[in-house]
């Protein structure tokens, strides 16, 4: 049974995982990327960044539309209903990825390296 | 420290239900507040319905917050889900039952913590169980950049959760 009052260890554990999440944060400005892929239930394609693009990507019974222009990229409109793929914004970061959960889609920029360094850890 | 007092399984199966039934009201009550503003992941509430867990695995055991657990995450599916969304609560709910057993086989492990840090332990683990069932559905390792909003988030939830299980647990329970 844990102790019913906050204890020492509590306070310990919560700044552990607060430092953990900062130190995760940090790595993650890479550097601009040159092309980035698109995934969804049909597989994957990949797109160079510096050419301006405009497509549409129908997955699980969603459309999204996928704009890229000036080397960034991101969800200009989708049915997805609850816009999270929108309210991101525009990524164009090596690592950076846009995520539309209901469609299972997710836009990732690759990184001039190898592109399986998803997450890179400092 | 058995606050459980019968082991008749008429008595336990009782008190499961009850637990149930608070574990859902508490399911209910989590989808009121939108919490999409600040955390842009869908899918992401509150859970309050871990107190409900907490509490049924203290008061009985792990055995009984696995089969209120279960309930819960069954029920809710049917009421309000789809597919993707159960597989999500299952596999979240999968994480805190792991936690959980395992805090009572090494009981060492649990001793300096308060429910504060369990409740947070709980929220860690059933967040990142989420996360990696989103990465197999959707079979990219992109989705592990919310790692570090989700730990924070973990913390503030799971110290609301623990303080509220540090004054349930308080009172002199007889059962």
């Amino acid at each position: 049974m844990p102790k019913t009052r906050i204890t020492a260890a509590d306070i310990l554990l919560i700044a552990g995982i607060m430092l953990a999440a900062v130190l995760l944060i940090l790595p993650r400005d890479g550097s601009p990327g040159d092309s980035f892929t698109v995934m969804c239930e049909n597989g994957e394609t990949k797109y160079p960044l510096h050419v301006n693009n405009r497509f549409t990507v129908t997955s699980s019974g969603v459309t999204l539309t996928v704009v890229s222009e000036n080397g960034r990229v991101w969800v200009e409109s989708s049915d997805c209903g609850d816009g999270i793929c929108k309210k991101t914004g525009a990524v164009s970061k090596s690592g950076e990825a846009i995520i539309c959960l209901p469609a299972k889609v997710s836009v990732t920029v690759d990184g001039k390296e190898a592109s399986d360094e998803d997450f890179i850890v400092g | 420290m058995k606050i459980l007092s019968s082991d008749k399984k008429v008595h336990r199966l009782a008190l499961d239900a009850a637990l149930l039934g608070l574990t859902l009201i508490l399911a209910f009550v989590e989808v009121l507040v939108p919490v999409t503003a600040w955390i842009p992941l869908p899918g992401f509430k509150l859970g309050l319905s871990n107190i409900g867990i907490l509490t049924a695995a203290y008061i009985c055991s792990p055995s009984d917050a696995a089969l209120v657990s279960l309930g819960k995450v069954v029920i809710t599916a049917l009421l309000f889900g789809n597919v993707t969304s159960f597989i999500f609560s299952a596999s979240g709910a999968a994480a805190v039952l792991i936690l959980l057993f395992l805090l009572r086989a090494l009981p060492i492990l649990e001793r300096p913590f308060g429910f504060v840090g369990i409740s947070v332990l709980c929220a860690v683990f059933h967040n990142m169980g989420q996360l990696g069932s989103a990465a197999f559905v959707m079979s990219t390792t992109a989705v592990f950049s919310y790692v570090p909003l989700l730990l924070a988030a973990s913390c503030l939830y799971g110290t609301v959760n623990g303080l509220i299980l540090n004054f349930i647990f308080q009172r002199r329970l007889k059962l």
